[in-house]
């Protein structure tokens, strides 16, 4: 059963949660299988000292990463979308092929930053995915251009970003959503409140722990989800992205979730976050949740739960593999592309 | 051929720009219907409206992050800091996001961030700050500093259709004291491009490498110079990303001697870059050594007396100079 968006004093009504047909559920299905196998086998990589750098994880916060892209317009005309670090499933849901991602986190030339960047710092106009960077809060305002371009030019199109509640105290946080608020423009922003920064919990971030009441703090209308609810999350993204679309913007979403695992692989986080919260926010798995409900209240049959989890199996393994086999660029490639060339505006 | 002032041309390259390229904007505090502190962006919103010429909150972290995103997105933001002071708070964006975009996934980001730089004007410590040494050292960042109201026009139009960002330090001790005949137009105008310097003054004895508002304080030394039988050549460097180390070199290897004068404070500023390349590269023609005339290492203090006692004067290059001339 889907958990309706909880309705905050700035949106009038709450609005009726769309009807997710059988092949829609199926398709959220895959997408989240699809992400938590390619993180689990990037970690397993990772602890081989296959990976350089470290390596940063979403586990539990799928129902997230691909319920906020699965509305969106793909493709360099489409929508734009800069997910955070906790977000690998928006980058394969907006169009991000698997294999790139794990040459990604190897640092080989088929990675989208030819190797000049890591982990999930990926992007590419193919995609209009722009490249976030390590700042907090740095892409809200970004998206807010993308917004504003697409208001200034009168195209439908929606620009999307999210973000931790750590970013939530950086003060581009509140610049972007102060300005997309007074310029009107068709941005939804993306909370994912997980209540860790890092080893800091949102107690400690933050007075205001309903990250939503920031942003009715500035106009914007805001609702609060269950951020383990694919449906919830996608439902409520539906809603967000259709508002924008008809000049309606910004909205904000808050999805209320957990960081299932450390900041990073290198992060000993059971030295510090309560284990009893940890197995609770377990039983709330999303992944679970949502083979549950495509079970139980869905009446699917399991043969294609597992199809999907076979296919999976077979891409993630094909996408190492590519990923493996792909080269290093030339050194010379750190010289190059500091400048733009005319040609590429 | 119209006579403007520097910042008449600057308002002059924004209109033109703006009419022949719809994807061209301004934004900032108070540049729609104000048209801007100074005035710059004047009457722009009448002409171009709401969504050309827009006003923002006071946010310049926000604005020029807003910029990157709308110049990603297929437009041409031109974003004012209202005084270049005013960047440090978008220090960030620009570092962080602008600079690194097209080194990283070979996205370009065409913008300008427009800072009303410098001193002269008694500002005091927050209204009065040479901004371009901060940008200099990192790597993807154009960075312009006209000094006439020509090259403030022609540099801005080339700014504004350049694929990166550019932070482009318009000196306002110049904006309405500095007035020339300047080719205006969308279509006609005369634009001068990124990355070439200009010989303003030729000579044989001496050349003063500067830029922006220390240009015109370098030429009237040269012709204090020239009744004393010595020959001096003035170089304005126009831009110091991309920088014209070909003009610099040509000129000292001509001369044999270089004396390197900006209004920034000295320690870290572009005129150490400058000394290194002439050191490096035409040790052999020098007959001197490599002297720079700067600010004091300080901030910039309000009172007239200190503010004069800060800033690299006329007496102070001319000193130099002939110093330099003498050894």
């Amino acid at each position: 059963m889907s958990t309706p968006a909880r309705n905050i004093a700035a949106v009038p009504e709450p609005a009726p949660a769309p009807r997710v047909s059988d092949e829609e559920a199926l398709d959220l299905y895959y997408w989240m299988v699809l992400t938590r196998a390619t993180e689990e086998r990037a970690l397993n990589l990772y602890r081989q000292g296959k990976l350089p750098g470290s390596y940063y994880t979403g586990r539990g916060q799928e129902a997230i990463s691909v319920g906020m892209a699965t509305p969106l317009r793909k493709g360099p005309d489409g929508d734009w979308l800069s997910p955070w670090i906790r977000d690998l499933g928006s980058y394969l849901v907006h169009g991000v092929p698997v294999w790139r991602m794990f040459a990604q986190f190897m640092g080989k030339a088929g990675s989208t930053t030819r190797g000049k960047d890591g982990n999930l710092h990926i992007g590419g106009r193919e995609w209009n995915i722009p490249c976030q960077v390590s700042h907090m809060a740095d892409m809200i305002p970004l998206t807010v251009g993308a917004a504003l371009a697409y208001k200034q030019r009168g195209e439908d199109r929606v620009a999307v970003t999210s973000f931790g509640d750590g970013a939530t105290s950086r003060g581009d946080f509140h610049e972007g959503l102060n300005i997309a608020a007074v310029l009107e423009v068709p941005a939804v922003f993306v909370a994912e409140n997980n209540r860790w920064a890092y080893t800091t919990p949102i107690s400690k971030q933050t007075k205001v722990t309903d990250l939503y009441k920031k942003a009715l703090g500035y106009g914007i209308p805001a609702v609060e989800v269950d951020g383990n609810d694919v449906l919830a999350v996608y439902s409520a993204m539906v809603e967000a992205v259709a508002q924008c679309r008809a000049g309606r913007g910004p909205r904000f979403i808050e999805c209320k979730t957990y960081r299932m695992a450390g900041h990073a692989a290198h992060d000993k986080y059971e030295s510090y976050m309560p284990m009893e919260l940890l197995a609770e926010w377990s039983d709330k798995d999303p992944l679970k949740r949502l083979e549950q409900s495509l079970l139980e209240e869905r009446s699917i049959a399991d043969d294609r739960l597992e199809r999907i989890r076979e296919r999976v199996k077979d891409e993630v393994h094909a996408a190492v593999e590519r990923a493996d086999a792909d080269g290093y660029a030339d050194p010379a490639e750190a010289h190059h592309g500091v400048f733009a060339e005319p040609a590429d505006a | 051929m119209p006579e403007l002032t520097y910042l008449e041309a600057i308002r002059a390259a924004l209109h033109d720009e703006m009419e022949i390229d719809d994807r061209v904007f301004v934004m900032g505090e108070d540049v729609g219907r104000q048209g801007g502190a100074f005035g710059a962006t004047k009457e722009l919103q009448q002409r171009f409206g709401e969504l050309r010429s827009i006003d923002t909150p006071v946010a310049e972290s926000g604005i020029v992050g807003v910029a990157v995103g709308a110049a990603m997105s297929g437009q041409r933001p031109v974003a004012e800091m209202q005084f270049a002071d005013f960047v440090s708070c978008a220090f960030d964006q620009l570092i962080t996001c602008a600079a690194k975009m097209h080194y990283r996934i070979g996205w370009a980001v065409p913008m300008v961030v427009r800072c009303p730089n410098g001193g002269g004007v008694g500002g005091g410590p927050y209204h009065s700050e040479n901004v371009e040494a901060w940008f200099h050292h990192h790597a993807g960042l154009k960075i312009a500093c006209p000094a006439t109201a020509v090259d403030a026009y022609g540099l801005l139009r080339s700014a504004i259709r350049d694929p990166n960002p550019v932070v482009f330090c318009e000196h306002k001790f110049l904006y309405r004291r500095v007035k020339q005949d300047v080719v205006t137009g969308p279509r006609d105008g005369r634009l001068v491009p990124l990355g070439k310097a200009a010989v303003v003054r030729e000579g044989t004895d001496l050349s003063i490498i500067t830029y922006a508002s220390t240009v015109q304080l370098s030429l009237a030394v040269a012709d204090s110079l020239a009744a004393q039988d010595v020959s001096v050549e003035v170089v304005d460097l126009r831009t110091l990303v991309p920088f014209d180390r070909e003009t610099v070199l040509a000129s000292v290897r001509k001369t044999g001697k270089a004396l390197i004068v900006h209004e920034d404070n000295l320690t870290g500023g572009f005129g150490g870059e400058v000394a290194a390349v002439i050191a490096q590269d035409a040790f052999e023609h020098l007959d001197a050594p490599v002297r720079r005339v700067a600010a004091l290492d300080t901030p910039i203090p309000f009172a007239p007396p200190l503010e004069r006692e800060y800033l690299p004067l006329e007496s102070d290059i001319l000193a130099a100079a002939a110093d330099l001339a003498a050894y």
